[in-house]
């Protein structure tokens, strides 16, 4: 891939009129909010190119929380702004696969959405909470008119007042009308964690990206988000797409989990199936290496070795060369998805069926 | 074992244009034994970072109280006294990616504090830090190279090797895991808990992440808005909290287990300003249990238990 499919990408992205017929498409099973299917992200940089996400495929069921976990770099966050086409254009790209997001009455590809259809999606059928309330707030502008600006744009002409503060007290900030004035150094950062959360779910939206939403906070106040965050979510019966390296935040809120590792989807299962049958070694790495309140141990777990070079990717399965247990099948090209149940697939040597007929390892 | 630093009744205010401070530490003591790990856990603002460089001297004069380092006063030591004194106490940073000089290469800068107090002979120097650097989990050949090249992991490394090179007694860790992957900081958590085995160093642990605290240290002090409010070793502390604010704190912590759904005890609004802490007990606008005594009184610093300290009305009698 070359710097003039990048051009030729950006191209497409920039046009004007494209035919709906281009980027309106059927979801696979209307139950789901979001469906990713083969999502090839890549970065063009000077160096080479990287794959970001390298064939990414899981769904998100309407109403629930799938929680996307893995290290940093893994790729995680550029799937998630993917979804939103926030990507650091005109380097990062889609180059394939399909994104397919639930409206209800119609699905869009956004795969394949021109920018300018985008931007009436964005921030009304799907939004987003990032991970720096700090930054990701204007500073010069007050919260008040910052919650009415996405108001504005998507819902109707003149945004009251009273419908701002009415979302500050939806996000239980009591002062609604004081905060409403207020400019975002004036805030704390769980009160500006809760304005960004005001603000993603003003236009009532099908899906919320939740990227690190509380790894910038304090426990108690990681502990008042999350509440907020379940509740909402029950509430407003978006689905909510969080992406976190936090084990312990995806234990208590997600319903699915996807376990990402170097731009590939290596497990995805429901929380019970990956936190008590993990399959995949560096699953459960992830889970060894984390120490737990109550649960001495002498010496952490840890995983030998690092992330492989993500512009040169290896043709054998990218954890082998840190794996305690690979196998000789291991030296083969990547290993295929094994499905352990209706919901649980891992991809890797050590579940083939033929090798060990429960595919099952100690967990912890 | 002796102690090898005794903290009395530490204060330090910062002072605020037009009037009044922002008491960032106020009245905190206590003690850590040669060879032990002492944790530091509360929330951002309660001080805890301040309280760790007020012990090195390294956030200017303090504003009461005593730091007894191996049975001298840190305050009252003249510039010099003081320099022979740095070697012996160091400190780990939280960002490995700005408390590294990026226009040195690591070989300079680990050496550089240790050809400076002249702890190694010169032929030696090299060999010295080569051995550093290996026990660090450093090759040799990054000597050459510069911060940049490196990952948080790494970097974090290269820290602790500058600190271990000036063979100390106590270092310092100011939160040295927070900003590194899970799989990461379990390499550094290791590394930690081998060298003080190896060196038999003394640790004052700094961190939010109570699982972590939990795993390297072997007492632990928790501080709201300045102050103290409970102090014990770590498994009385994590079987047991006294404190309403230990115990919120606790129920904060998500436990990576989906059959564990949460009993928290979620803390209403967040952490009073620190210019103008709340009357009697600093807790009492959070706390659950607040009775009227509490608005009043300070409550006193009282042994419940054996080596079990707590600041709290409710074990008042």
């Amino acid at each position: 891939m070359t710097r003039k499919e990048q051009m030729l990408l950006e191209k497409r992205r920039l046009a004007k009129k494209v035919p709906q017929s281009q980027y309106l498409t059927q979801m696979r099973d209307s139950r789901n909010a979001l469906e990713i299917e083969e999502l090839r992200t890549c970065f063009f940089t000077d160096a080479g190119v990287v794959q970001a996400s390298d064939g990414v495929s899981f769904d998100v069921p309407m109403g629930k929380t799938v929680a996307v976990v893995g290290e940093s770099g893994c790729g995680k966050s550029a799937m998630g702004l993917s979804v939103m086409q926030l990507l650091q254009r005109p380097q990062g790209q889609v180059v394939g696969g399909a994104i397919r997001l639930n409206l209800g009455d119609c699905a869009y590809d956004i795969a394949k959405t021109p920018e300018n259809v985008m931007e009436k999606l964005r921030g009304k059928a799907v939004s987003m909470i990032f991970q720096e309330p700090m930054t990701a707030l204007n500073p010069v502008m007050t919260i008040g008119k910052q919650l009415q600006e996405v108001l504005e744009l998507h819902e109707k002409k003149r945004a009251t007042k009273r419908h701002a503060i009415k979302l500050l007290d939806m996000v239980g900030i009591a002062n609604g009308k004081g905060v409403y004035e207020m400019y975002p150094h004036n805030l704390s950062g769980g009160m500006r964690q809760r304005v960004m959360i005001a603000m993603a779910l003003s236009c009532n939206p099908k899906l919320v990206i939740a990227d690190e939403p509380t790894t910038a906070l304090d426990v108690t106040v990681q502990a008042q988000i999350l509440e907020l965050l379940k509740s909402l979510k029950d509430k407003l019966g978006s689905a909510v797409l969080l992406i976190t390296h936090d084990l312990g935040v995806v234990a208590e809120m997600a319903d699915f989990v996807v376990v990402m590792y170097a731009g590939r989807v290596v497990e995805q299962g429901t929380v019970e199936e990956i936190f008590y049958q993990a399959a995949h070694p560096y699953t459960i790495g992830l889970m060894k290496s984390k120490p737990v309140v109550g649960r001495p141990v002498e010496s952490l777990y840890t995983i030998g070795g690092k992330v492989p070079n993500p512009i040169n990717m290896p043709d054998y399965c990218y954890f082998r060369d840190r794996c305690d247990t690979k196998t000789e099948d291991c030296d083969g090209q990547y290993p295929a998805q094994i499905q352990l149940s209706d919901t649980h697939i891992v991809s890797c040597y050590r579940a083939f069926p033929r090798e060990d007929a429960d595919g099952k390892h100690s967990g912890s | 074992m002796e102690n090898i630093l005794v903290v009395e009744n530490l204060k330090k205010y910062f002072p605020i244009k037009g009037g009044g401070a922002v008491k960032a530490v106020d009245g905190v003591s206590f003690s850590i034994r040669r060879g032990t790990a002492m944790g530091l856990v509360g929330e951002s603002g309660c001080g805890k970072t301040t309280t760790g460089r007020m012990i090195l001297r390294l956030s200017g004069e303090k504003t009461g109280g005593n730091v007894v380092f191996n049975g001298r006063e840190i305050y009252s030591l003249s510039k010099s006294q003081l320099r022979h004194l740095r070697p012996k106490m160091q400190i780990i940073y939280q960002d490995p990616f700005s408390s590294l000089s990026p226009r040195m290469p690591v070989g300079e800068i680990i050496t550089e504090a240790v050809r400076e107090h002249k702890l190694v002979e010169k032929r030696a120097l090299d060999g010295y830090i080569d051995t550093i650097m290996e026990r660090c989990g450093l090759q040799p050949f990054h000597k050459n190279r510069y911060p940049h090249e490196f990952s948080g992991g790494q970097r974090q490394r290269i820290c602790i090797a500058r600190a271990l090179a000036l063979k100390p007694e106590f270092i310092v860790c100011d939160e040295p895991v927070s900003a590194l992957d899970v799989s990461v900081q379990a390499q550094i958590i290791n590394l930690l808990k081998e060298l003080q085995r190896q060196e038999n160093l003394t640790y004052l642990f700094i961190s939010h992440d109570l699982s972590v605290v939990e795993h390297i240290t072997d007492t632990v002090g928790v501080m709201y808005l300045g102050s103290l409010v409970e102090y014990a070793p770590t498994q009385k502390l994590f079987a047991k909290p006294l404190h309403p604010y230990t115990k919120a704190l606790f129920s904060a912590i998500p436990i990576p287990d989906p059959a564990h759904k949460m009993q928290r005890v979620v803390l209403q609004g967040s952490l009073p300003s620190p210019a103008d802490p709340p009357s009697g007990c600093k807790f009492h606008t959070r706390c659950p249990h607040a009775m009227d005594v509490c608005t009043q009184n300070h409550p006193a610093w009282l042994e419940v238990e054996p080596g079990h300290f707590c600041a709290c009305h409710l074990y008042c009698k």
